[in-house]
């Protein structure tokens, strides 16, 4: 017990004594002026003014039990490129997180140029430059291409909101997945 | 009597009885300063609030502890106070296994208990693949103020074992999985070979060499002679158990892993009735290895490999995991022309490289890939992506890969085959 305690601790008890003492019609001079009710008072408010205020900083304590009921739960596959998404939209770390969402679209982009559009690496690659792989111009700069987007797309696109980094990886996925298939404009020409 | 912990619950009534008296003495209103004097027992009866020892006992029962899979297994929990005091609080949460979902009614119970009394709470759960075993019963006991709790835990064990019949189920075109050639390895399949096995009746076609003349002479009918026939081989079915491997479309759905064991316990069945001499091994942090043979006993261990062994549980695990030793270990367990079954989902390159390695050692190997893609996100969509160009990297390098959707495994198999002799 500090110091301090043991001080409040000793004029309560003195109060408390005084008090009985009072009741037990013991007179100490002591008569219940406005100024004294009133101290009093507004000690007791204080006090409880500060009580109050601590139970807004305290949180309650209780047992939280988990859900035995619910099965073991995995993550679904691709949900770290879900959550770099979520995290390039944060401002901590937007950089790094879309840097890996950029380098990852790009090796995809490339690896399904070879395996599904028949071309060489090298061909890939400058297709990736020059953006040739996709009609998509979105897709097309979101993988470093300079193509231009037209003015009236772009206030389209600017208009509908639908111009953050998720809605551009979205696009380059749906890019990606169109390579090799019927509808790809860069496709087969052996 | 037991203290507990404090929940705090009843913190800042203090500031409330100090703020009311004040005001009564301010405004001179008695009626305030007796509510402060209210509030005042309430915080003596807090202050004193205890619970008393919690002695309790769980029991739990299974309609049935050796279910089949999907099977619903009804869990009977039952709580009886043993102590001397009634509880006024109790909340009793089981600890259900988690590879095991609750298909019916909460796996919990809420009640005052006097001694000697029982609670009974019943609930369903799915019975999948594997040994499961029940966790702690947590239960939590609180006075009737609610001020004071205590956290306990009750251990009442039960496990349920759920160990599929290795049947196979369908009449599954394994056969082009293993290759015909012959090898050093006896079947107890009857054929040519060196060692004798049986003497059946003469059917047309069989050659010259093999008619029992013996036989004929003796009693002027025909009969061949079968000796066990040798094949290529031993075949090891590796299932990907690693931390990666542990992925799902979805929240509830079955893990890669569970469909990849179901895969390769479904192949073990098949590939041991087609007379070829079968392992399993587990790739991931849990060791587990079943040198190839065949026979009867074989078929049992590998039941309860696959159904109990904790390397094929539905949990992912949490050891640590190095895996090019774990790759060289396996290779120095398979014999130089041994083939492989290799069960993964492919949601990561370094599978690819377990297959292509495996494949440049010498081993003919098959992937067979449960599919845990979706397309509910961007990337799980580039995730799609992904593993569709790992499968192609694979058979390029010339593995045959078997890409197993949603349908039954039998009918991937036979579009896989189907693929494989174009």
């Amino acid at each position: 017990m500090t110091l301090t305690r043991r001080l409040f601790l000793l004029v309560g008890v003195v109060a408390t004594v005084a008090g009985l003492a009072v009741v037990a019609g013991v007179s100490l001079g002591l008569e219940l002026t406005d100024v004294f009710l009133g101290l009093v008072g507004a000690l007791a408010a204080i006090q409880g003014l500060r009580y109050v205020q601590r139970r807004r900083d305290t949180t309650p304590n209780t047992t939280v039990t988990g859900d035995p009921e619910a099965r073991i739960s995995v993550p679904m596959p691709g949900s770290d490129f879900d959550d770099d998404l979520v995290s390039a939209a944060g401002r901590r770390t937007r950089w790094a997180a879309r840097e890996r969402v950029v380098d990852r679209l790009e090796a995809r982009a490339k690896g399904a140029l070879v395996a599904r559009g028949g071309r060489a690496p090298e061909e890939a690659a400058a297709l990736l430059e020059t953006g040739g792989w996709t009609d998509d111009p979105v897709a097309a700069r979101f993988l470093g291409a300079s193509v231009s987007i037209p003015l009236r797309q772009r206030v389209r696109l600017f208009l509908s909101g639908r111009s953050s980094l998720a809605d551009r990886a979205e696009r380059t996925v749906a890019a990606i997945e169109r390579v090799g298939t019927a509808d790809d404009p860069a496709g087969e020409r052996r | 009597m037991s203290r507990g912990f404090d929940t705090e619950r009843w913190t800042g009534l203090d500031g409330l009885v100090l703020v009311a008296a004040a005001a009564g003495v301010f405004t001179r209103e008695p009626s305030l300063l007796l509510a402060a004097g209210l509030g005042v027992v309430v915080l003596a009866y807090v202050r004193v609030a205890s619970i008393p020892e919690v002695s309790l006992r769980v029991e739990r029962d299974l309609s049935d502890a050796t279910p089949d899979p999907d099977d619903e297994v009804e869990v009977t929990l039952r709580v009886t106070n043993e102590g001397p005091r009634t509880l006024f609080d109790l909340r009793v949460v089981d600890g259900v296994p988690p590879a095991l979902g609750v298909a019916d009614g909460p796996a919990r119970l809420g009640t005052a208990l006097r001694p000697g009394a029982t609670a009974t709470a019943t609930y369903t759960v799915t019975a999948v693949r594997g040994e499961h075993a029940w966790g702690e019963t947590v239960v939590v006991v609180r006075d009737p103020s609610g001020a004071v709790e205590s956290r306990e835990t009750v251990d009442a064990e039960t496990t349920l074992r759920c160990e599929p019949e290795l049947a196979a189920t369908a009449d599954l075109p394994l056969r082009g999985l293993t290759s015909k050639y012959a090898g050093r390895v006896e079947t107890d399949v009857p054929g040519s070979g060196l060692e004798f096995a049986s003497i059946r009746e003469y059917r047309h076609g069989d050659p010259i060499r093999r008619i029992d003349w013996n036989r004929r002479a003796r009693t002027g009918e025909l009969a061949t002679v079968e000796f066990r026939e040798e094949r290529a081989a031993a075949v090891v079915l590796v299932v990907d158990t690693r931390a990666e491997a542990h992925v799902a479309p979805d929240g509830g759905a079955e893990t890669a892993v569970e469909r990849s064991v179901d895969a390769a316990s479904v192949a073990f069945s098949a590939l041991l009735d087609g007379g070829d001499s079968v392992g399993v091994a587990a790739f991931g942090p849990d060791e587990c290895w079943l040198a190839p043979s065949s026979g009867v006993d074989h078929r049992t261990r590998a039941r309860r490999l696959f159904a109990t062994h904790p390397a094929f549980a539905p949990t992912p695990p949490d050891g640590a995991f190095f895996p090019s030793v774990a790759l060289r270990r396996l290779r120095r367990r398979l014999a130089s022309d041994a083939q492989v079954v290799f069960c993964s989902p492919l949601v990561d390159d370094y599978a690819v490289s377990v297959a292509r390695r495996l494949e440049a050692y010498g081993h003919a190997v098959t992937v067979v890939s449960p599919d845990p893609t979706t397309t509910a996100t961007v990337g799980a969509r580039l995730a799609r992506i992904e593993r569709d160009l790992r499968l192609r990297e694979l058979r390029r390098s010339g593995v045959r890969v078997v890409d197993w959707g949603d349908e039954p495994l039998g009918v991937a198999l036979a579009r896989a085959e189907a693929g494989w002799s174009r």
